[in-house]
């Protein structure tokens, strides 16, 4: 059905919330690109470092991470949140990829299911309530002003959401700095064309998988801390049910192996998202949308927007 | 001493071998070209010295070192550069990119070195500073081949390694290829090309024929070329 027309709801609103929530998009894939570059696989437990990140921070905050009572403040359970999700990414390449790659490439992304598999397990397991209320947002424990406010589009956005922002294009930019200027970024870039090539001119292929998995694991775990912060539910596997069928359509629709594009792609959908929710109000109209815009951006750019290879 | 030994070396693929236990050795400063048909193992013989497949028994040493067992990075480090089989340049970086990257183990040289190394290699091939900014996957098969040998010239190797040097060239190119690889050589690097091609002989001190994993030949170049029943023979040419 076909909502009446009313600006601010439907032009002001939606782009703010669509920008910010294909932020978060543009994240997950940017962690799956920087895995399909260098592995040449699609990671499906990308999202889940998120949720990892997530639940250690809000336990930690709360003093109820592993039964200890921690009471970190928020900044700190934060940060512990964003280096056990990281971790847990440096882990899956050291225990599982690495044991696979010599294995042909559809076993690496059974073994990634696997591990979002294991993680949703081991979250039940460590977090047994299941169901918690929420992270508290930036604003909740009172680092900003609750009354911030900033007019746009006859939009009122919050602090929470200027912040997301500047977090996630601040973590874009750094990305795509990072391939072009850096050595380690070049190194990424010359495994993922030319793995054998790479190793004759002495680069480590193992050394180039553990940093890209780090890096994105970092991505994921960041991604996880920004869209959940101020949520209404935290639950076991909450990013992967969210935001990877998100991630990896804007992976997809950037490119597959473009970081730009991944962004691009993230905002694509998060718009798509936010606008067919103004305007339809019928079911799954939003999945809809998004799977038409893939499927129009496909036929008539089958690398993708931004792709410069397949 | 020899400055590459191949002592009783076999490797080969999974479970299947190819090697059969070959052994040579190159003199420093020389020039030494391996022989062969498709499938007698040339490949797989530079694949192993360079690390890419691991020794099953033998060894491979490097100034009387030895570097069988070491991974690939680290054999490049050791003093052995690789132009591997199908040029294999990164095609979405660019000509001077891929050079530089070259240099990867020789970070401790500061950039004025490695920059002094890429106008050496560009004084060989100035067919690439002509193309320093293009994709190399958007340059012809024979820039592809002079750059894939620049690359490895870029990590200063006392050893360089070519595998099949004009393979998909003009007999035109493939000579200027030769040509270069043979100033490589006397500005002092040992080269070991892997070739199938004939016109490469003149410029070989050393010549190796490999068969079925098995080295069934290891002389003087010039022996070879005067010889015509070894080009008949091994070569099929007269």
């Amino acid at each position: 059905m076909i909502l009446a027309f009313d600006p601010q709801q439907q032009l002001g609103q939606p782009l703010v919330l669509g920008v910010i929530e294909g932020s978060v998009y543009g994240l997950i894939a940017l962690g799956l690109v920087l895995l399909y570059k260098s592995n040449r696989i699609f990671n499906f437990a990308q999202a889940e470092f998120g949720t990892i990140a997530a639940l250690t921070a809000y336990f930690g905050y709360n003093g109820k991470l592993f039964g200890i009572p921690w009471h970190m403040p928020w900044i700190v359970a934060v940060i512990v949140g964003i280096f056990l999700g990281t971790l847990s990414a440096v882990l899956t390449e050291r225990l599982v990829i690495r044991p696979l790659f010599h294995q042909p490439k559809v076993i690496m992304v059974v073994g990634t299911v696997g591990v979002l598999l294991a993680s949703i397990a081991v979250e039940y397991l460590v977090f047994p309530t299941g169901g918690v209320a929420a992270l508290p947002s930036v604003t909740d424990v009172g680092l900003h002003d609750p009354a911030f406010r900033v007019g746009f589009a006859g939009y009122n956005v919050s602090w929470e959401q200027v912040l997301t922002l500047l977090v996630l294009v601040a973590m874009a930019l750094a990305a795509v700095a990072f391939f072009r200027y850096s050595r380690q970024g070049t190194a990424i870039l010359a495994v993922s064309q030319e793995p054998t090539a790479a190793a004759t001119v002495g680069i480590s292929i193992s050394r180039v998988s553990l940093l890209t998995w780090t890096l994105a694991g970092f991505l994921g775990s960041v991604a996880g801390i920004v869209s959940i912060g101020g949520a209404p539910l935290l639950v076991p596997g909450i990013m992967t049910g969210t935001a990877l069928v998100g991630g990896i359509t804007a992976a997809v629709l950037g490119g597959v192996t473009s970081m730009p594009g991944a962004f691009v792609g993230g905002l694509l959908v998060g718009l798509v998202h936010q606008y067919t929710q103004a305007f339809l109000s019928f079911p799954g109209a939003q999945n809809v949308a998004v799977g038409l815009v893939l499927l129009l951006v496909l036929l008539v750019f089958p690398r993708g927007l931004l792709g410069s290879e397949t | 001493m020899s400055l590459l030994e191949v002592d009783g070396l076999r490797t080969g693929y999974g479970a299947l071998p190819v090697l059969q236990g070959i052994s040579f050795s190159v003199e420093e400063g020389e020039t030494a070209v391996l022989f062969g048909l498709n499938g007698a193992g040339k490949t797989t013989t530079v694949n192993a010295i360079a690390g890419l497949l691991p020794a099953w028994e033998g060894q491979v040493r490097l100034d009387g070192k030895v570097i069988s067992g070491l991974e690939a990075p680290k054999v490049v480090a050791a003093g052995v550069g690789l132009s591997p089989e199908g040029r294999r340049v990164f095609p979405a970086l660019s000509v001077l990119t891929n050079l530089r990257l070259g240099a990867w183990t020789r970070k401790a040289d500061g950039k004025k070195a490695v920059e002094d190394t890429v106008e050496q290699v560009f004084s060989y091939f100035p067919r690439l500073e002509e193309r320093k900014d293009q994709l190399a996957g958007t340059m012809s098969g024979g820039e592809q081949q002079m750059l894939a040998i620049g690359r490895a010239v870029m990590s200063r190797p006392r050893v360089l390694l070519i595998d099949e040097a004009s393979l998909g060239l003009s007999p035109k190119l493939a000579q200027t290829v030769f040509q270069v690889v043979s100033k490589i050589n006397d500005d002092g690097t040992t080269v070991l090309i892997v070739e199938q091609n004939v016109g490469v002989l003149p410029y070989a001190d050393q010549a190796l024929i490999m068969e079925k994993g098995t080295l069934t030949y290891d002389g003087r170049g010039a022996e070879l070329e005067k010889s015509g029943d070894l080009r008949k023979t091994y070569l099929g040419t007269s």
